[in-house]
């Protein structure tokens, strides 16, 4: 067992550093990115606080929290975009017969994909995203001490599985529809509305959608909500964690139905 | 030993009809016109080790499906296949531990990075021991000669370079079996010789079993003891070339210059053109050899010049395709 992680972890690695060594091949556009990316978040944030600025709250929020929440968001959004983007292709993947190449290799379909375009231009995303989160700490002035650091962490966590399993699941469905436009800016879209602003700003059954049927206010908005001692907690277990649990199930349950879709293109070939 | 077994192999494809016009897709939307197609029809085969097998066959003729079944990429939809005793469709990773697959359509090298860093991720990926790597590098690049271009960046690389490169990459784990999906495909003439050129020694050092599908009827005389012929999705041929060409087409043309115009008629050969001083007869194989002809027509008439033509190995695979689709329609 451990000698197979040790395995996994050896080649991840090597892959990871391929794909930095690609990316670094071309340096302008990771530069155009950092810029890009740094404009993006800034404008989207000056727009919250002019919001908030003009009506005093957001659903309920403060501009400190929502800072603080914006800041989580964009952090997560960073994350999965390093380790996921390579999702968003998919459909090409699929088209163009990508994963023969992966199939003929002695390992993980999945495992491979993943690591074999890791993104290093996601990081200009984390970039911006810390400096906004670092604010927001310092307005709601949030303790870092040893638990807060680790339900952050897991926050993290969480939401960049739970954003990495809902890319997988769209880019899976392309094994049967073979058609190369794909969900990405909807789901991006629709990721950056439910995780940047509070889920109070909706109807109740948005919120009871994006709580149970798409449980995407666990990116951030419950488990933001939690660490911050703000109302309606009920259960005793700290948000933050389930926000971890619905991540790993979610790429569990998206894993699986890579797989499914991975049968499907066996059999149809490409 | 038979190292691959195919038994009763068969790939249907679902094909849908499309009517036309706005009025037809809005009707394909709710009523599929589907149809099976069978592109590879109850095939059933053995390669022993250590053989090169030529599997050709026209364009769309079930080559690659099979190769595809074959190498694990595919899911048959009914039959057998065993690779070393062990199904690809069971047993995917353990099964291609020990295949080298190259598409000569489609590369597994890098693109941005320079060639030596692809073999490292293989390194890491089939986990070969560092010993055993330094020497298959070595001696794939002796054969090859690699090493003038591992650093160059697998974009800049030439045609031939980058088949060399995926050639390489394919037995830097040193497995048993070599599938290559036209590999010399858009070649020029020098790295086609330098790619026959390895898959011989491959061969012969290191007993691989090759199967290699292929539009290049060189490959196939240069390379291959066996031949296998597919046609819409059924084999067609299947032996060595040579037996083939004496099937198919048993006779030769014997062109022969005499000092004089003359005319010779021989009971065993039929003499099909008379032009001057030069005839042409056409004799079966079988029945006479090309010395003994030319004997005995020098007793008549001194002969100034010969030559013996073969029959075209494409004339005769092409014959072979025919054939095949005659005996199915």
């Amino acid at each position: 067992m451990i000698k197979k992680i040790k395995y996994y972890v050896s080649v991840a690695a090597t892959l990871i550093r391929l794909s930095i060594q690609s990316r670094l091949e071309y340096p302008y556009m990771l530069i155009g990115y950092v810029l890009a990316n740094f404009i993006q978040w800034v404008v989207g944030f000056a727009t919250i606080k002019f919001v908030v600025d003009s009506f005093g709250s957001l659903g309920g929020w403060g501009y400190e929290s929502l800072a603080f929440l914006y800041g989580m968001s964009v952090l997560s959004h960073g994350l999965s975009v390093v380790l996921f983007i390579q999702t968003w292709y998919m459909a090409y993947c699929v088209v163009e017969g990508d994963y023969d190449m992966f199939l003929l290799r002695p390992m993980g379909v999945l495992f491979q994909f993943l690591f074999d375009d890791f993104n290093l231009i996601g990081i200009t995303d984390i970039i911006p995203g810390l400096m906004v989160f670092f604010y927001g700490c310092a307005k709601v002035h949030i303790a870092m001490n040893f638990t807060n650091v680790f339900l952050i962490l897991f926050i993290l966590i969480g939401g960049t599985l739970i954003r990495g399993s809902v890319w997988i699941f769209c880019g899976t469905l392309s094994f049967w529809t073979k058609n190369t436009a794909n969900f990405t800016d909807m789901v991006g879209a629709l990721f950056e509305r439910v995780s940047m602003y509070p889920l109070t700003i909706y109807p109740k059954w948005v919120q009871v959608l994006f709580t149970f049927l798409l449980p995407l206010a666990w990116i951030t908005f419950y488990p933001v909500k939690g660490i911050l001692g703000m109302e309606g907690n009920i259960v005793p277990i700290p948000m933050a964690v389930i926000s971890l649990g619905v991540g790993v199930t979610m790429f569990v349950l998206s894993c699986g139905f890579f797989r499914i879709g991975m049968h499907r293109y066996e059999s149809a070939g490409s | 030993m038979n190292i691959i077994k195919v038994n009763h192999l068969v790939k249907e494809y679902k094909k849908i009809k499309k009517e036309k016009g706005l009025k037809g897709a809005v009707k394909n939307l709710f009523v599929q016109n589907a149809e099976y197609i069978r592109a590879v029809d109850d095939i059933s085969f053995e390669i022993e080790k250590g053989d090169i097998v030529a599997y050709i066959g026209p364009n769309g003729a079930g080559k690659s499906t099979t190769v595809k079944m074959l190498s694990g990429i595919m899911q048959p939809t009914s039959g057998e296949i065993l690779i070393n005793g062990i199904s690809p469709q069971k047993e995917r990773k353990r099964v291609v531990r020990n295949l080298g697959v190259v598409f000569g359509q489609r590369s597994q090298l890098n693109w941005n990075l320079r060639l030596g860093e692809t073999f490292d991720l293989l390194k890491r990926i089939y986990q070969i021991e560092d010993t055993l790597y330094e020497k298959n590098v070595k001696m794939l690049d002796e054969i090859f000669g690699i090493s003038e271009f591992i650093d160059t960046p697998v974009r800049q690389l030439s045609l031939g370079q980058r088949m060399r490169g995926d050639l390489m990459a394919a037995m830097l784990h040193s497995p048993e079996i070599l599938f290559l999906d036209e590999p010399t495909i858009g070649l020029d003439v020098e790295a086609k010789y330098s790619v026959r050129k390895f898959i011989k020694e491959i061969n012969a050092r290191r007993q691989t079993t090759i199967i290699l599908t292929t539009h290049d009827l060189g490959d196939v005389q240069e390379l291959c003891r066996r031949l296998i012929i597919i046609n819409d999705g059924k084999i067609i041929e299947d032996g060595s070339l040579d037996d083939l060409v004496d099937r198919i087409a048993p006779y030769r043309n014997l062109i022969i210059d005499f000092y004089h115009p003359t005319i010779i008629q021989h009971p065993k050969a039929e003499l099909i053109s008379v032009d001057e001083a030069r005839s042409v007869y056409k004799f079966r194989k079988d029945e006479i050899t090309a010395a003994r002809l030319i004997e005995d027509i020098s007793r008549t008439a001194p002969i100034k010049e010969v030559g013996l033509l073969e029959a075209k190995i494409d004339d005769i695979i092409r014959t072979a395709y025919h054939q095949g689709s005659q005996n199915d329609h």
